[in-house]
């Protein structure tokens, strides 16, 4: 056996989907999650693959999700915020099992909306245990809209901010604190697209040397984003959680994505990252999302998606 | 396994430059090298700069550090003096 041939051994992965599209502007990410399940790396399934890491898995389904069965009113803002909130308590509920279980969670999106309902969860169950964790976002994106600067009322566009305690009650008081994450324990890689109000908020928060935007990338290469994105996840006790947007990533790697912008991370920068942080040892969950099958080609971001999520869980090229 | 306990001195802490002297460091020796935070369970590999970064060692934290190996007590002593130098940051 070399180094690294089983990173899972003695661990468990606890598998699940989380099918919500609605956070989204376009239709179709609630369909990743089913995607990713049923694509084949090297001719095995996700778990079949993760299991081959070492890690014994379990794949726990769908979270269930309470769909909007009405248009959005003309100035709803943020859209479908009820069935949203609704739908987050029972992402608490899977998810509380999987942490209880020693499990480490890893899940499926759905649109970038569920990680306010995912990532207050997993803060919520390190709390109780008195342990604060950190968090790494990769995003084109902010995600640090509230509904005063969101121009579409999506909710896809506001995650980070409800969990850094900003936005509407009915996300920033999930599980009963706020907020769910301190900006110094917060690191964002890969922004390129942000609206003005969400630069003067990053600003404001004084969270500017913690967003490495492509323009960092550019010019100190992702691996020193990496370790730097890294030094400030960890600052926190209990470990960091990771949530990855599939259009942190560029279109020409990832086109199956709702709100595409040129000029992102090469396929092998994503995964020199995840790598990365599978080297720590301190990743407590793994979430991808905003993968839609319906805008894909030829499945390439589905596939890519199955793959960061096996380097994000230690697997190496030798 | 020779074993000491240091203090992290230099302002900017146990982050990417520091850590990575430390694995260059650790790559000029055949013993096996490791280090904790002492408030810490997890002992991680010092050739690693992620493990090390991961371990989030400010500016006064303090360090564990265990070497195993024909050349131990070289080792060891130059991991010391390193990160009590404070990385010849300070």
């Amino acid at each position: 056996m070399f180094k690294n041939e089983f990173p899972g051994l003695g661990k468990k992965v606890g598998l699940i989907g989380i099918p919500l599209g609605f956070g989204a502007g376009k239709p179709g990410s609630e369909l990743g999650a089913e995607a990713m399940r049923m694509s084949r790396t090297r001719n095995a399934s996700l778990a079949a693959n993760i299991a081959e890491l070492g890690y014994e898995v379990n794949d726990h389904g769908d979270v269930d999700i309470i769909k909007p069965s009405r248009p959005a009113e003309p100035d709803e803002n943020p859209k479908y915020a009820e069935e949203m909130s609704a739908t987050f308590a029972n992402v608490s509920e899977a998810l509380g099992r999987i942490l209880s279980s020693e499990e480490i969670p890893v899940i499926l999106g759905g649109d970038h909306s569920i990680a306010i309902g995912s990532f207050s969860a997993i803060a919520g169950h390190y709390k109780d245990k008195g342990k604060e964790i950190g968090l790494i976002w990769f995003d084109a994106h902010a995600d640090i809209n509230t509904p005063e600067t969101s121009l579409t009322g999506n909710v896809h566009g506001m995650p980070l901010a409800a969990l850094l305690g900003h936005g509407d009650p009915r996300f920033t008081d999930l599980e009963g604190f706020s907020p769910k994450i301190r900006p110094e324990y917060c690191a964002h890689v890969g922004g390129r697209d942000l609206d003005l109000g969400e630069k003067r908020r990053v600003h404001g928060f004084g969270m500017r040397d913690h967003f490495f935007t492509m323009t960092d990338i550019d010019r100190k290469g992702m691996y020193q984003c990496v370790l730097d994105a890294v030094w400030i996840a960890s600052q926190a006790p209990g470990g960091f959680a990771v949530t990855f947007d599939v259009d942190m990533i560029d279109p020409v790697f990832a086109p199956g994505s709702g709100t595409l912008v040129r000029g992102g991370a090469t396929y092998r920068e994503a995964h020199l990252a995840l790598e990365a942080i599978a080297e720590t040892g301190k990743m407590v969950s793994f979430e991808i999302v905003e993968v839609n099958p319906l805008l894909d080609q030829s499945n390439i971001t589905v596939e890519l998606a199955c793959e960061l999520i096996l380097s994000a869980l230690g697997k190496t090229i030798l | 396994m020779p074993e000491t306990r240091v203090q992290i001195v230099n302002p900017l802490g146990l982050h990417a430059r520091a850590a990575g002297q430390l694995v260059r460091l650790a790559g000029n020796y055949r013993s096996s090298i490791f280090v904790k935070r002492s408030d810490q369970p997890t002992t991680v590999d010092a050739r690693s700069i992620f493990s090390l970064l991961s371990l989030g060692a400010g500016a006064g934290a303090f360090i564990d550090v265990l070497v195993e190996g024909d050349d131990a007590d070289e080792a060891l002593a130059a991991v010391a003096d390193i990160v009590t130098r404070g990385f010849g940051e300070i």
